[in-house]
């Protein structure tokens, strides 16, 4: 990872010299990390569900798609790639959108009952149905729709913001809004599915809800406590 | 090339001239680290270097808005102005006015040529006696005495009547001059 200032400096010449490549090289690295985010996602997906394939999973895909494509342009936007704790820059959020759509998908994978989609018989991870029992539990579909959507968010968040431990150190509250907008916006083709059902529908607010109280606390958490062991560790 | 102005350098590197770019950054790294170290506490010295390099990240992006009819320096310590201001507000900061630690300034990396030209005991000394000022003062002074900048510029940069400027820098040098007799009895 980079950080010293002589990476500062080759960091900004690399910019200067992305900023002269030709459009069809620019759109060519583009269209390479697009596919190399979205084939094992759409490939694994199909293989698990291909029986449950409408046309509400096609517009799902689409919009997963389209998103994907926009974290893409922002990660190969030609800028400086070096991360300074505290200042985010278009390749971060691009980066961060990516592991987000990434989660998202994984998220279905493991429970796909957030969609109201039966586990798949050819390749399902139920490691979370206890946890969706306690959820139910508690408050019938209402409540296991909120703190669904709250422990998926934390958890990616979680994971996400390891990833980038270094730029999400000392994050100031409006990059910890945007991340948060960013997590929201990858579950998009999640609520898409969830609006295609009668069932769910009444229902997705509380987990949109849930979403995003998980990704923004959790991140406030981790700007804190990677600022803490930071500041710990260089003094 | 080296004979170049900032200005024209700068021009040329809104233009994607990555030569100009070097030249700027080496006429102005050394001098810019060494006003964050001035500015930050002994024990801050590691968040310097963030700050050096955001000041060039914020001026990478915000390169097309340079007027080149204007100075690049005072540009350039606005931006720095700012990264440390946003610093400040964040409360992100400890250890402002510390006393000088001796180890610390010399095995970070981040030493400056300050602290070889002049020794470091009168760098302690006057950093000690900056410690004395207020934060405006200490940063109107560094901005005139140490980088050199009139009272017009400094009165831009901090976005403050040039009449202030003068008046805080004269009553800044006076608590300096005192305090500094007093170490040296």
């Amino acid at each position: 990872m980079k950080g010293g200032t002589s990476d500062i400096k080759s960091s900004i010449l690399e910019a200067l010299q992305e900023e002269k490549q030709s459009p069809v090289k620019r759109a060519r690295k583009i269209l390479n990390l697009l596919a190399a985010i979205s084939i094992p996602v759409v490939g694994i997906l199909w293989f698990s569900f291909r029986g449950e394939f409408n046309l509400f999973w096609l517009v799902s895909l689409i919009v997963w798609l389209g998103i994907a494509a926009s974290a893409a342009f922002f990660f190969w936007k030609p800028q400086p790639r070096i991360i300074v704790p505290g200042f985010w820059t278009s390749w971060m959020y691009g980066k961060l959108l990516i592991l987000f759509l990434l989660i998202s998908a994984i998220q279905l994978l493991v429970c796909p009952h957030l969609a109201m989609i039966s586990p798949s018989p050819h390749f399902s991870i139920n490691v979370f149905e206890p946890m969706q029992e306690m959820f139910m539990s508690w408050g019938g579909m209402a409540s296991c729709m909120f703190f669904c959507g709250l422990s998926f968010s934390a958890i990616a968040t979680a994971i996400s913001l390891f990833i980038m431990r270094r730029a999400a150190t000392g994050a100031r509250s409006a990059a910890i809004f945007r991340i948060s907008s960013i997590a929201v916006l990858a579950q998009f083709p999640i609520i898409i599915l969830q609006i295609s059902d009668a069932h769910l529908r009444s229902h997705f607010a509380l987990w949109l809800l849930g979403s995003f109280l998980g990704v923004l606390s959790l991140s406030a958490l981790f700007s804190i406590l990677f600022k803490k062991i930071s500041y710990a560790l260089s003094h | 090339m080296h004979e170049l102005s900032d200005e024209k350098l700068m021009e040329a590197y809104k233009q994607g001239d990555s030569k100009a770019f070097e030249m700027l950054f080496d006429r102005y790294e050394k001098r810019l680290k060494a006003y964050f170290q001035k500015r930050l506490s002994p024990k801050q010295f590691p968040e310097a270097e963030d700050f050096f390099q955001m000041t060039w990240l914020k001026l990478h992006n915000n390169r097309k808005s340079f007027d080149s009819s204007k100075k690049f320096a005072p540009w350039l310590y606005t931006i720095a102005l700012n990264v440390l201001r946003d610093h400040l507000r964040s409360g992100r900061s400890k250890a402002l006015d510390m006393p000088f630690d001796e180890n610390l300034a010399t095995t970070n990396g981040f030493e400056t040529a300050e602290t070889t030209m002049i020794g470091r005991q009168q760098f302690e000394k006057i950093t000690e006696g900056l410690s004395i000022l207020t934060e405006s003062q200490k940063e109107i002074v560094l901005l005139s005495d140490w980088e050199g900048f009139g009272s017009k510029e400094i009165s831009q940069m901090l976005g403050l009547k040039d009449a202030t400027v003068r008046q805080q820098l004269s009553r800044a040098r006076k608590s300096l001059q005192l305090h500094l007799k007093e170490l040296v009895k």
